[in-house]
């Protein structure tokens, strides 16, 4: 064989690896995507029926027989008591105001940097965002017990000569979570419109045809529709990420603007966004393996999503692990009696050890032996584990942070012993399902993987040849001014 | 007044090289445009830049947030005072807190609504459109004097239009 011809043929196996290893130069008409992901989207198999069977079933009893059951007989069917009065629902919904943070804020990030990987992973992300934000915000109504009152937080004139306290963390909750549901919620939508207009284009029933032309604005691609998107995208971008860094900090003001022991803390508000970032990326690996798993998306989300989900993972465990020491020392080192009490009943014997040592267990010990190498990143499976590692670790963090702590106070003979009633695990068990249900939902709905930015990203990456090899290239065609 | 047609071509280049030939038989720019499944940038056509103003939606917008976020933490709690323990009833370093939301949040529904009164969304009966664009082709729409129509439509076809629609006659 010459040198010539054995040449091409090892540049015909780097171009295939180069191809293998991104999906934007591996190149694939626009039609056979399309109907990939409308097929994708359209299939309703038993298994899917099933599942949304079950999860439905799991909502009905969580969010409705047994919220149903509390408001009948009160918040006492709760286990919250005397010194613990913030029990699971409120873990639950700073676990959740957590998970929705990683969707919105990675994919704006992503966005704002310009990091071409990111086109098949934002919508799923961006839902996540979203459903992460509705089951969070059902928790302060069940937490409220008189739920039907929740219009007392409104401003408005009433007979009652009251008026919501806008001095209050609760009411900068309230708000903080409605700017950013509001904004994540046109976040998602704005990118999905033109996906909309083509399941329109191709759908096959007259419903869904009309149901698409509804919801995708009677979209055409013009040149004016491109670039009003383009820049809104732009401006939502940079609006979305302070908004995202201060829903987090606002939640963790609900506690820091106290006094209890624990809670009064100045890095809580940074403390809280790394929490959040850390759980939400968490969950969008194992979201990202699951969506490949079962929609069939292994041509979109590849070797390379995962590493890099599996590095951003990594790199937020440490400063997660970074953040959680920085407040454990200085309080440590401070010596006061009443954080001393709540230390030893975490650390070595105490009542609150296991939960203590879980936490540091799946929030550092695990994802860091997981995701240290890239075989670990880029199998599914690991990353996928690591995830749900991180999620537990999380959970128990805020577990840690609520009842744990309230239960520790500065008076022995004030402290109390916290344990979740059936009501309020059957109530976290619907939320959890619910969250599942509703992307279970989504995936049938809307186009799970963003089409046209793939598109985009396709015709602006090519393979060129520079010197003796060939390397992947960019041509930023889209800032041709 | 001539017909409006939709020229549809497979890819970018035969696109770019269909609009020169509707300039060179005299065809206005403004009687011209363009259509795609995924953004093609003006310049690569050799389209004028498409104007922008929504920064002016945006920044009224953060106005009147910042507007309703001061009326309401400073303004409306007088209406209603509720003095508890000597606390003033009005304070401003928590009313930031709510000012900064409502002013995001103006800024958030102001982008939407510019983005929608620019763009000309929703628009729910155009008839000048095809399917194959959301599938990738490119669409050029102009519209032309019959006198040079038969001419144009040649040059269109040897350029690579898979498809020339009459969009007037065609059924929406």
């Amino acid at each position: 064989m010459s040198s010539d011809r054995k040449h091409v043929q090892e540049l015909a196996h780097l171009e295939q690896e180069l191809k293998a290893s991104d999906l934007l130069l591996d190149r694939r008409s626009r039609e056979e995507m399309n109907y990939e992901v409308m097929h994708a989207m359209e299939r309703i198999s038993l298994g899917w029926l099933l599942a949304a069977f079950v999860l439905g079933g799991l909502v009905f009893l969580g969010l409705g027989l047994a919220w149903a059951y509390q408001i009948k007989w009160g918040l006492g069917v709760a286990g919250i008591n005397r010194p613990v009065f913030w029990g699971v629902y409120i873990a639950n919904f700073v676990f959740w105001i957590g998970i929705s943070h990683a969707g919105t804020l990675i994919s704006a990030i992503l966005r704002s940097v310009g990091a071409e990987w990111r086109r098949p992973i934002t919508r799923a992300a961006e839902a996540m965002t979203v459903f992460a934000l509705i089951v969070a915000g059902i928790y302060p109504l069940l937490h409220m017990g008189r739920t039907w009152r929740f219009y007392w937080m409104l401003p408005m004139p009433n007979q009652r000569v009251i008026w919501p306290n806008f001095r209050s963390p609760l009411m900068w909750d309230m708000m903080a979570i409605i700017t950013y549901l509001t904004g994540s919620m046109i976040f998602l939508y704005l990118p999905l419109i033109p996906d909309l207009a083509m399941v329109r284009d191709h759908s096959k029933t007259k419903l869904r045809k009309r149901l698409f032309q509804v919801l995708s604005l009677g979209w055409r691609g013009t040149e004016p529709e491109w670039k009003h998107l383009h820049v809104a995208m732009t401006i939502f971008t940079f609006i979305i990420i302070p908004v995202a860094a201060s829903v987090h900090t606002i939640v963790s003001w609900d506690f820091a603007m106290s006094n209890v022991p624990g809670w009064k803390s100045t890095i809580f508000g940074p403390y809280f966004v790394v929490g959040a970032i850390y759980s939400g990326v968490g969950a969008l690996g194992v979201v990202l393996v699951l969506v490949r798993k079962f929609m069939g998306f292994q041509y979109y989300l590849r070797d390379q999503h995962f590493d890099n989900i599996g590095k951003i993972m990594l790199t937020m465990t440490f400063f997660w692990t970074y953040f959680w020491f920085n407040g454990y020392l200085t309080e440590w080192y401070g010596a006061e009696t009443a954080l001393d009490f709540l230390r030893e009943f975490m650390t070595y014997r105490g009542g609150a050890a296991p939960l203590f040592y879980g936490m540091l267990v799946t929030n550092i010990l695990i994802p860091i032996s997981l995701l240290w190498s890239r075989a670990g990143r880029t199998t599914p499976w690991t990353l996928a584990l690591a995830g749900i590692s991180i999620n537990v670790g999380m959970y128990l963090e805020r577990y840690i942070i609520v009842p744990v702590t309230l239960s520790r106070n500065r008076f022995p003979f004030m402290w109390g012993h916290y344990v979740p009633s059936p009501v309020e695990v059957l109530i976290s068990i619907g939320s959890l399902s619910l969250f599942i249900l509703l992307y279970v939902l989504l995936s049938r709905v809307v186009p799970l993987i963003s089409v046209w930015e793939i598109q985009e990203g396709q015709v602006m990456h090519v393979i060129r040849r520079v010197g003796q090899t060939l390397v992947p290239g960019v041509i930023h065609w889209h800032k041709a001014e | 007044m001539g017909a409006r047609y939709l020229a549809l071509f497979d890819d970018v280049e035969q696109a770019v090289e269909a609009l020169e030939s509707l300039r060179t038989a005299g065809i206005p720019e403004n009687n011209i445009a363009v259509i795609s499944g995924f953004p093609v940038a003006p310049a690569i056509l050799g389209r004028p830049k498409v104007a922008n103003l929504m920064a002016r939606w945006a920044l009224p917008g953060a106005i009147l947030g910042l507007g309703a976020g001061v009326f309401f933490t400073l303004v409306t709690p007088t209406l209603y005072p509720l003095i508890v323990g000597g606390q003033p009833i009005v304070s401003l370093t928590p009313a930031m807190v709510i000012i900064y939301e409502f002013t995001m949040l103006g800024v958030i529904l102001a982008t939407l609504v510019g983005l929608l009164a620019q763009a000309e969304l929703p628009r729910w009966r155009e008839v000048a459109y095809h399917p194959a664009i959301s599938h990738g082709a490119i669409g050029v729409l102009f519209q032309c004097e019959e006198r040079s129509l038969g001419q144009v439509l040649e040059r269109l076809n040897n350029l690579g239009a898979f498809e020339i629609i009459d969009v007037d006659r065609s059924e929406p």
